[in-house]
């Protein structure tokens, strides 16, 4: 039985899309565990599989993909299993999710005001007035100013900074435990992603809500996890705390990755991007997926799958799934 | 015009200069109401003057509205402006009659931001690369051919994929195959806007290596528009901070990086994300409050003033502060630092 | 996103894909190709009619027979062998009338659909390039086009110029070109504003390279589908004016004709019009499917 003190617990997921091309892997073998209450990281680059780890929480793969093997314990209960009457229920109520794009998200043709009000009633049995009142405590809980006179906006008359504090109101008002943010601040520009992340810190404290956030900036990853895991390829290749996987990241995609970042100061040096390409996810080659662009590859990282080893402590893991590390194999995928 | 006396007089025909603008604008009408009236403008660009030296980079930077990706459309006269003077190499572009215009356009090129939209899909990506060559009647089929797998290698692609359409490649080869076309025709300056947004971190330095690359080797001008800081700090020489439509700093990379003067370009360089976490939680970070004003209401006087940090008073909401010259090619335009001085 | 959105916000029982059967989604996408296979059967039966038609029609439409006009199918009493679909008023056999009837319907069809395909896609490039002037004055006179009755143009076209093959493609061409300029015209207003537009102007691309190397490819897949469909209009218009006795005239078989002549005696001898009825139906029942096929085809967001 998993273990009772993690919110949200996926084991050996594998969500494969079946196209004309071949059979996608887009999410290969990903086992990962959410604390309540903290913030979880999940980043990559596009085509990691990032998206599809969220959408697979929420069973809202679509066609043709298929959730192939795996189970996914919210408060130790399989989700999987579920009847979608249930699943129902539980997005928004319990596991609610915010977007990437703002625009594409919310109706243009209702006022958000009617929006939220929607979502409350679709999980509640309130009246249209109480439901109201709650959503303009929401828009002012996200910094809105002037709420009272804003639920009656469409989302059009917001800018886009704002479009997605709109989101993360309608996503807060139906009061989940857990938050799923799919790289809600990509469109923004910095200043406002500055604000936006302050936001849900701010939400954190104030609701105590456990937040899983994909993301391909490492920057974000920096300012707003306790722990991130990095995904390549459709697997989680490095996870542990974030001061660990960004301080002293152990693999060498994650470290590869980290130095690709102009930073501050780098002016007068060479940045040195990682050679080659993300791997065709419909042609898997065995062995470690990163291999072909390895700098420090051995024989036998292309002989067979790779393993996650634990180069952490047994509260603090700092797991990596590379062979420069054989040791310790992770065998619960409690400490994950 | 106080900035001309302290600015641009020194500078001006300076044969270094490659691009020489001065008091540049560009209002776009707004129309509305039942009969279509011009009910406002959006002064995306107002009266801004810089120069571009030869063979540098220089950078431009701020957030949506301030108007950086209308400036390079204004060098390439793709918009036209609505006042101002725009030389090049000494030249006036604005009064250059319709067929030297197109001659220009071989000295002359762009980047485009999307690699998704800004390559025609059913036009093979040799035949884009070629086609400005085609267009500028440059030169015949066998030396063109030569032409599009020369550039094809320099930018890093495989010159046998030449046949192959945009959508079999990825965001950052198709960014190549743009600049491939941009270089095609040995063009003096390329104005990159917004070159690696849309890009991956991998894609994001390979190419920023290719534009530091186009400098050194091939010893062409580059103006590069971004948002990202970090990058924008890697690659140029110069960078520029606009916000609604006004420069608001100017400085050497180095200089501007390490002591920025203006509360706009101290914010920008407070949001730039770290990747040291333990720093990511100490550090001081100047929040600015509100959101950016709309283009179609910009405040008065200094366009910053209804969110900066140290905001003075009237004089702030009275006129537009002047571009100042601090020294050692550093430029704010801000009351509170020129009246305390360096 | 939008409804992956409202599905998290909680939507409607089972909008479960996961929970979505595979089988449907596979039936789905055959009756999609379906249509495209019977449109293309049908379309290419008509084709090679037109073109094999001595080779295959079992005898000469024009020759007539007192004594064997208005006989019935084979099938029926009364029936020859000779005469499988039965002869008409003339005693000129129906389906050697009906096999030669393709080709009006092809000649018409094809050429009228290449004249009007091309005046109206020249006009509506350049209406939508130029959208603020000519676009404007071009756009009016399409207005003014597609508000007239077909019929009623040509009776007044055919008024004047007469009858006959040529002038029939005319007025069908005349009546049509209004529907691909409209359709041009729209395409090209939205293709001028993508991205690789201004960047081929950049580049130092005339007005006139544009339009045709990269705007003209981008807009032809959805005039493509319209001209599929302009099939079906080019033959019901076609039989429709020949019936009214604008069209062809007689002895040259036509579908059209058939009908109008068959009509007179759908009383004694039901199958003239029948066949020839159910010969327009086929027609322009394949040419529907094969242009909603094509239209599926070449719109890259589904998975066809």
């Amino acid at each position: 039985m998993p273990a009772s003190q993690n919110i949200l617990e996926i084991q050996d997921l594998r969500t494969f899309f079946y196209t004309s091309r071949g059979v996608v892997k887009a999410v290969n073998n990903v086992s990962f565990a959410v604390k309540p209450g903290e913030i979880l990281g999940i980043a990559g680059e596009s085509g990691s599989g990032k998206t599809v780890v969220a959408l697979s929480i929420l069973r809202l793969i679509p066609f043709p993909g298929k959730i192939v093997s795996g189970e996914i314990f919210y408060k130790g209960e399989e989700l999987l299993r579920k009847p979608p009457s249930e699943m129902v229920k539980i997005r928004g109520a319990e596991i609610g999710m915010i977007f990437q794009d703002p625009m594409s998200s919310l109706n243009p043709v209702f006022t958000i005001g009617k929006q939220i009000v929607s979502a409350i009633q679709a999980h509640q049995k309130v009246s249209k007035e109480k439901a109201l009142e709650e959503a303009i405590r929401m828009v002012k809980a996200v910094n809105i100013p002037d709420p009272e006179r804003r639920v009656n906006a469409f989302q059009h008359e917001f800018s886009g900074g704002m479009k997605q504090r709109v989101m993360i109101a309608l996503a807060l008002s139906c009061h989940p435990r857990v938050l799923i943010a799919d790289n809600p601040t990509t469109a923004l520009d910095s200043t406002i992603q500055l604000q936006f992340l302050n936001l849900i810190l701010d939400l954190r404290k104030t609701y105590g809500m456990t937040i899983l956030y994909i993301t391909h900036d490492f920057g974000i990853a920096a300012k707003l996890c306790d722990r991130v895991a990095v995904l390549y390829a459709g697997e989680i290749i490095e996870i542990g705390s974030v001061f660990d996987v960004l301080k002293s990241p152990k693999h060498p995609y994650t470290r590869g990755l980290i130095d690709s970042y102009p930073t501050p100061g780098m002016r007068q040096k060479r940045i040195h991007p990682i050679e080659g390409k993300q791997p065709d996810l419909a042609f898997l080659p065995l062995g470690c997926r990163f291999a072909p662009r390895c700098k420090l590859v051995m024989p036998d990282c292309l002989a067979a799958d790779i393993e996650f080893f634990e180069t952490g402590t047994e509260e603090k893991g700092h797991g990596v799934r590379c062979l420069l590390y054989k040791g310790r194999k992770i065998e619960s995928r409690k400490s994950l | 015009m106080g900035f001309a006396a302290s600015y641009t007089k020194v500078e001006k025909l300076n044969p270094e200069n490659l691009f020489e603008v001065i008091d540049l604008s560009k209002f776009f009408p707004v129309y509305g109401g039942t009969f279509l009236k011009k009910i406002g403008e959006v002064r995306a660009v107002d009266g801004i003057s810089f120069q571009i030296q030869k063979r540098e980079i220089l950078g431009l930077v701020g957030e949506s509205g301030c108007g950086k990706s209308t400036v390079g459309r204004l060098l390439l006269r793709l918009i036209e402006p609505t006042t101002g003077t725009i030389l090049f190499e000494g030249q006036d572009l604005l009064a250059l009659p319709k067929q030297d215009l197109l001659k220009m356009r071989k000295e002359i090129q762009m980047v485009f931001q999307d690699p998704f939209s800004s390559l025609n899909p059913r036009v093979s990506v040799g035949q884009t690369i070629a086609d400005p060559l085609q267009s500028l009647k440059l030169e015949d089929h066998q030396a063109i051919e030569k032409r599009v797998r020369e550039m094809m290698t320099i930018v890093g692609l495989d010159p046998s994929l030449e046949r192959k359409y945009p959508h079999e490649f990825s965001g950052g080869d198709r960014q190549r195959i743009g600049i491939a076309a941009a270089l095609a025709v040995n063009p003096k300056f390329i104005f990159f806007d917004e070159p690696v947004s849309a890009l991956d971190v991998s894609a994001q330095a390979q190419i920023l290596n290719l534009i530091r690359y186009i400098r050194d080797e091939l010893e062409i001008t580059v103006l590069i528009v971004a948002h990202n800081l970090s990058v924008v700090e890697y690659v140029s020489d110069r960078v520029a901070v606009m916000y609604l439509g006004k420069i608001v700093e100017l400085a050497p990379t180095e200089l501007l990086y390490q002591t920025p003067r203006h509360p706009y370009t101290q914010a920008l360089m407070s949001a730039i994300p770290t990747l040291d976490p333990e720093e990511a939680r100490k550090r001081q970070e100047i929040v600015l409050r509100g959101e950016i004003p709309s283009p179609l209401n910009a405040p008065s006087g200094c366009k910053f003033h209804t969110r900066c940090q140290n905001f003075l008073g009237e004089v702030c909401v009275q006129k537009d502060p002047p571009l100042t010259d601090l020294g050692n090619g550093h430029f704010v335009a801000c009351y509170l630092v020129t009246s305390r001085g360096r | 996103m939008e409804e992956v959105q409202s599905k998290v916000m909680g939507g409607r029982q089972g909008d479960d894909p996961y929970a979505s059967p595979r089988w449907k989604q596979r039936l789905a996408k055959f009756s999609r190709n379906l249509k495209g296979i019977f449109g293309m059967l049908v379309i290419g039966a008509v084709l090679f009619c037109a073109i094999f038609s001595s080779l295959i029609a079992p005898q000469d439409p024009y020759t007539q027979s007192l004594e064997a006009r208005l006989a019935p199918p084979a099938w029926e009493k009364g029936g020859q062998k000779d005469h499988l679909l039965g002869t008409d008023h003339l005693g000129r056999d129906v389906l050697s009338r009906l096999i030669y009837g393709s080709r009006v319907s092809v000649i018409v069809g094809f050429s009228a659909i290449f004249v009007s395909g091309t005046i109206g896609v020249l006009l509506g490039l350049i209406a939508g390039y130029f959208s603020r002037i000519a676009g404007a004055i071009i756009m009016r006179i399409v207005d003014m086009f597609l508000s007239i009755p077909y019929v009623l143009m040509a009776i007044a076209v055919i008024a004047a110029i007469g009858t006959g093959l040529f002038n029939l493609i005319l007025v069908l061409a005349l009546t049509r070109w209004s529907h691909y300029a409209r359709i041009m015209n729209a395409t090209v207003i939205k293709i001028k504003e993508e991205e690789y537009i201004e960047a081929a102007r950049a580049r130092g691309n005339s007005s006139l390279r544009i339009m045709v190397r990269q705007i003209l490819p981008n807009a032809i897949p959805p005039i493509l589908v319209l001209a599929t469909l302009e099939l079906a209009f080019m033959i019901i218009m076609e039989a429709t004016l020949s019936f009214l006795g604008l069209g062809v005239q007689p002895p040259t078989p036509t579908w059209g004709l058939m009908s109008s002549e068959g009509r007179e005696y759908i009383t004694v001898a039901w199958w003239i019009i029948t066949f020839s009825g159910l010969a327009i139906v086929f027609t322009v029942l394949g040419a529907n499917l094969l242009g909603d096929w094509l239209r599926d085809i070449l719109d890259p967001r589904l998975k066809v």
